[in-house]
């Protein structure tokens, strides 16, 4: 349960800087020598890469132009009936050319724990990143902004995932992301599009490993994510996220979100979310409840 | 993934696309109008140098300008780049910001500085989305020149 520990300490250590943040200089934050719109920076995923909940996006962490860098930790929480995710991560981009991020994923399963009387009740994995912008600009490009990225990461309980039939304990995803922020293109307000293409072989985004008995090899996965600006603080949107499907034991279905995320100003991102995951390893229908929040520095 | 959620899903991610394609032609105020014509857009250059004499990021840009010159020039510029009844005799983009080197981080900064002053004089934000589409585009003219 140290991981809990770890969770719930940054998750207050990101309160006290979002909460010193929104009292002392909610105002002087507009002008921080951060210099990319505000939401440009977009929130951190589950993975860790900026994006949104669970599709990731081609913009990169932080506020940092071109001149700049910049930097965000987040801390996330995941709830649907029978499963419970909690993330803590943070990422670092320079010149607005190139991210790298890091996440530690820890999925507690206590139904399956006493559905099969397995010996854990909880699945942790590591994930590193990097990402760079290859072309195009969110805003100020015809085309849209285009990045590549890998993730490598690394299951640290693959006992169960194992039992289940993965093959490996750790893979890299492959991810072709474009994404366009459209000025005023839905009824006047700004509408963000977004599509990553994944290359994977990650069963629940590796939580349940790599690869599976059906199916080992890595394969292309569509991922899209639309939102609107409601100002320049609101965004609201839906996200998709096509899986793999490599395990004859446990099916896994597609993924989607609709969200609503919150950016007072260029150093706090709140994300909170309504969830379908299908059906998790024996459990159908898991919808629930996402929280994120992330500070940018 | 639940059906109904599916189809709440593909609804909205089709209505995002439809509304995005129709959007131009949708009847509404000219966006010379919505701004408030030319004293409008007079108001919203005078509040920028305001934000931008603040503005750490670029302010010593405009150490040397001759700022009566700098709001003439850009008043008439955006009256005509929303096509208002205005005539600009100024230079080209380009050619207003050549051989300055302007960088992608000031010009973050100027159109930050912007949004501001048209938050300040509590432009509806579709008028202030609707300018920014139009000056958006000048990107490639004025950063790295």
């Amino acid at each position: 349960m140290t991981m809990t520990r770890n969770f719930l300490v940054l998750t207050m250590a990101l309160v006290c800087y979002v909460s010193n943040a929104a009292i002392l200089d909610l105002k002087d934050a507009d002008t921080i020598s951060r210099s990319r719109l505000l939401a440009t920076g977009g929130a951190s995923t589950i993975e860790g890469a900026a994006g949104g909940g669970i599709v990731p996006m081609a913009v990169l962490a932080g506020y940092g132009a071109q001149e700049e860098q910049g930097a965000a930790a987040f801390g996330s929480y995941v709830d649907t009936s029978d499963y419970q995710l909690e993330v803590i991560g943070g990422s670092w981009s320079w010149r607005n050319r190139i991210e790298l991020s890091f996440a530690q994923q820890e999925l507690t399963h206590d139904s399956l724990t006493a559905a099969l009387s397995l010996p854990t009740d909880s699945i942790s994995q590591r994930i590193i990143a990097a990402k760079v912008r290859v072309a195009g600009d969110l805003i100020y490009t015809a085309m849209p902004q285009i990045s590549i990225g890998a993730q490598y990461k690394k299951n640290l309980d693959f006992l169960v995932p194992a039992a289940v039939g993965a093959q490996a304990d750790s893979g890299t995803d492959v991810n072709l992301t474009a994404t366009k922020l459209i000025l005023g293109g839905f009824f006047d307000r700004n509408l963000l599009l977004n599509t990553n293409l994944r290359y994977t072989n990650a069963n629940q985004t590796g939580l349940v490993g790599f690869g599976g008995d059906k199916n080992d090899d890595k394969e292309l996965m569509v991922e899209a994510s639309a939102g609107v600006l409601l100002n320049r603080h609101w965004l609201v949107g839906t996200e998709y996220r096509q899986k793999p499907d490599n395990l004859s034991f446990i099916k896994e279905d597609h993924w989607q979100t609709a969200f609503v995320g919150w950016f007072p100003n260029k150093r706090i991102a709140v994300v909170a979310a309504y969830v379908d995951l299908g059906g998790v390893a024996t459990f159908k229908d898991q919808t629930g409840w996402y929280l994120s929040l992330q500070g940018s520095f | 993934m639940s059906k109904k959620f599916e189809k709440v899903f593909i609804s909205m991610f089709l209505c995002f696309f439809i509304a995005s394609c129709t959007n131009q032609s949708l009847q509404q105020q000219s966006l010379y109008d919505a701004l408030g014509q030319y004293e409008g857009i007079t108001n919203i250059t005078h509040q920028l140098i305001l934000v931008i004499a603040q503005d750490e990021r670029v302010k010593h840009r405009y150490k040397d300008a001759n700022m009566q010159r700098f709001k003439k020039g850009l008043s008439d510029y955006i009256c005509v780049a929303v096509a208002g009844p205005c005539e600009y005799t100024g230079d080209t983009m380009q050619m207003v910001h050549a051989g300055h080197n302007y960088t992608n981080t000031e010009f973050n900064a100027i159109v930050d500085d912007l949004i501001l002053a048209m938050e300040q004089l509590g432009i509806p934000v579709a008028t202030q989305n609707r300018l920014l589409a139009k000056l958006a585009p000048t990107y490639k003219d004025v950063v790295y020149q």
